[in-house]
């Protein structure tokens, strides 16, 4: 088995320690560290996902591998150069003002940073205002907003509306997702998308980047 | 029949003369509104056949959950939320801002000592006011609710990510702590069944939308013999609610000598019907009436339509007792919770 199928197993179990190592060698067997992040990390992090997705991985499994990823990372990062961290796109997320729950807002970031997106996270509580000056800072191709109580959907659909409205919002696509948040809801709210789970979030992301290509 | 023989009926697993009501909480501003600040009047305006015994928390001080306990000061009620607005960390170590959960801080054998509370059983439950309250209302049903589950308070007092990091990395402290907060559970639960309670409603969060915590498999071998110890130490029925998808761990709740599970929320995933077709015989079923849209909502037409699909997937060969799918919340509509009770009285005829 080559270094980065090893890479690739040692994420997908958790195992943090080996990960680490393999990233090592990978370097010192003179693989580019673009070539180890997307064949030996984002691939692994991706195949979480879908198993997170089907079921076959619950929040244990998930977040181990997160770690194992973060893990690796930490060797690599020293030799990447600039923005290649997150050459699949950039994403700004954060929970809605009104709720200060933060997991499943968590458990998107890993997934869309495994996926190779360089991640913004605004934490809990954010506003709107908030959600507005980071598009304008860091151009990202998506917002996230999450919501894990019912009270504070309203304050979802104001969001969604307000950087609708804004200029400065452009071609960034908004995607909501949390315990309350249905399809009809997010199609109500004119988000652009709508994710059930953490794992999907990164295969709606994805249509979503294919769709403007097209 | 009474209330008292209908849901005791359901208990048995026989038919009542209709299908009970029950809702596991009820926020302060329904508290105000529909029965001018009591919780009894506030049951009775709705028509429920369950009346709640509840087992207090604190959080520095301060009671937990304006809507799960007895005498929340009215400052404490402004947050909106189910919580009365707890600042701090609690006495299961949980760290509360402003009413909302943001993690905890168990991660040692010592913060386990420190963080299973005393059971002050008379100063958690109020042995004259509850005696009297079941003295009161001789034909209702009276259930001891408390959301202090051993699962739920396990995750929350570590918390969620260092939970499952933990939970991989050291499953013996893990264990601990199930066992000490299953076995606290127990002596309160026995003492809820001393005072008069009639069943256990036992808040256990497992899952939540379309998939539980951890799987399916290792949540039997982890909860099936600390839920058979909580079911035979209450020596009652024990209800337990669960937020989220938990038709997979069901099962659990069978093995481990459950009455029945409430909340079955429809928006994570729970089909009422296949549950009550695969596991109606067995379980009481608790629940299922939409709390996130159709109860927060004026449209009474919506609401009714909600309550006659509850009862057309499961009110057949009994063991099903109507209630919302988490609680009375904060954004749900006065009119809306009015009509769900009282439509179920309507059509909840056997």
């Amino acid at each position: 088995m080559g270094i980065l199928e090893q890479l690739y197993q040692n994420i997908i179990k958790g195992k943090a320690p080996e990960a680490k190592i393999c990233a090592q060698k990978a370097l010192e067997e003179n693989i580019l560290p673009q070539e180890i992040i997307s064949k030996g990390m984002n691939s692994a992090m991706e195949e979480v996902g879908l198993r997170f997705s089907r079921n076959e991985f619950f929040l244990p499994e998930m977040m181990v591998a997160s770690r194992a990823m973060k893990a690796g990372m930490e060797i690599l990062e020293p030799y990447i150069v600039g923005e290649s961290i997150g050459h699949a796109g950039k994403i700004v997320l954060g929970t809605i003002e009104g709720d200060l729950h933060d997991v499943g807002k968590n458990l998107v970031a890993m997934m869309f940073k495994g996926a190779g997106f360089n991640v913004v996270d605004l934490g809990i509580d954010v506003s709107k205002e908030k959600f507005l000056e980071s598009i304008q800072k860091e151009s990202p191709q998506f917002v996230g907003i999450s919501a894990l109580i019912t009270t504070v959907l309203p304050n979802v659909v104001e969001a969604v509306d307000y950087l609708k409205k804004s200029e400065v919002v452009g071609n960034c696509k908004i995607l909501v997702g949390g315990a309350p948040v249905t399809p009809e809801f997010a199609k109500a709210a004119k988000a652009d998308g709508y994710a059930p789970d953490a794992g999907s979030a990164i295969q709606v992301a994805k249509t979503l980047i294919a769709g403007q290509v097209q | 029949m009474t209330s008292k023989e209908r849901v005791l009926t359901v208990l048995q697993g026989q038919i009542p003369d209709r299908v009970p009501s029950l809702t596991f909480g009820i926020d302060p501003k329904f508290i105000k509104k529909l029965g001018g600040g009591t919780l009894e009047k506030t049951l009775e305006v709705l028509g429920l056949d369950v009346y709640p015994i509840y087992s207090q928390n604190w959080c520095q001080g301060i009671p937990l959950s304006a809507s799960l306990s007895r005498d929340v000061p009215e400052e404490m009620q402004t947050s909106g939320g189910t919580y009365g607005g707890w600042d701090g960390i609690d006495e299961f170590g949980r760290v509360w801002k402003k009413g909302s959960y943001l993690g905890g801080v168990v991660r040692t054998e010592e913060d386990i000592e420190h963080y299973v509370p005393d059971l002050k059983l008379e100063e958690r439950t109020d042995p004259s006011r509850t005696r009297s309250m079941i003295k009161k209302n001789p034909d209702k049903v009276f259930f001891l609710s408390t959301h202090t589950g051993p699962f739920g308070l396990t995750i929350e007092s570590i918390g969620f990510e260092d939970f499952f990091y933990l939970y991989v990395d050291n499953r013996g402290f893990i264990e601990k702590l199930l066992w000490e907060r299953t076995r606290w559970f127990a002596e309160i639960a026995a003492y809820g069944a001393e005072l008069g309670a009639d069943c256990i409603l036992m808040g256990d969060d497992v899952a939540f939308k379309g998939r539980t915590f951890i799987s399916p498999q290792d949540f039997e071998e982890l909860m099936v013999p600390c839920y058979r110890h909580i079911v035979k130490r209450a020596g009652i029925p024990v209800i337990w609610h669960s937020d989220g998808y938990i038709t997979p761990v069901l099962n659990t709740a069978i093995k481990s000598g459950m009455a029945g599970v409430h909340s079955l929320e429809p928006t994570a995933g729970v089909d009422l019907g296949q549950v009550k077709k695969d596991y109606g015989s067995q379980l009481v079923l608790v629940g299922n009436v939409d709390c996130g849209e159709i109860l927060c909502q004026d449209d009474l037409e919506k609401v009714r339509k909600e309550v006659r699909r509850c009862m057309e997937q499961a009110k057949a060969g009994g063991r099903y007792i109507l209630s919302d799918s988490n609680s009375i919340h904060a954004g749900c509509h006065p009119k809306a919770v009015v009509e769900m009770f009282r439509h179920a009285r309507a059509i909840g005829v056997y």
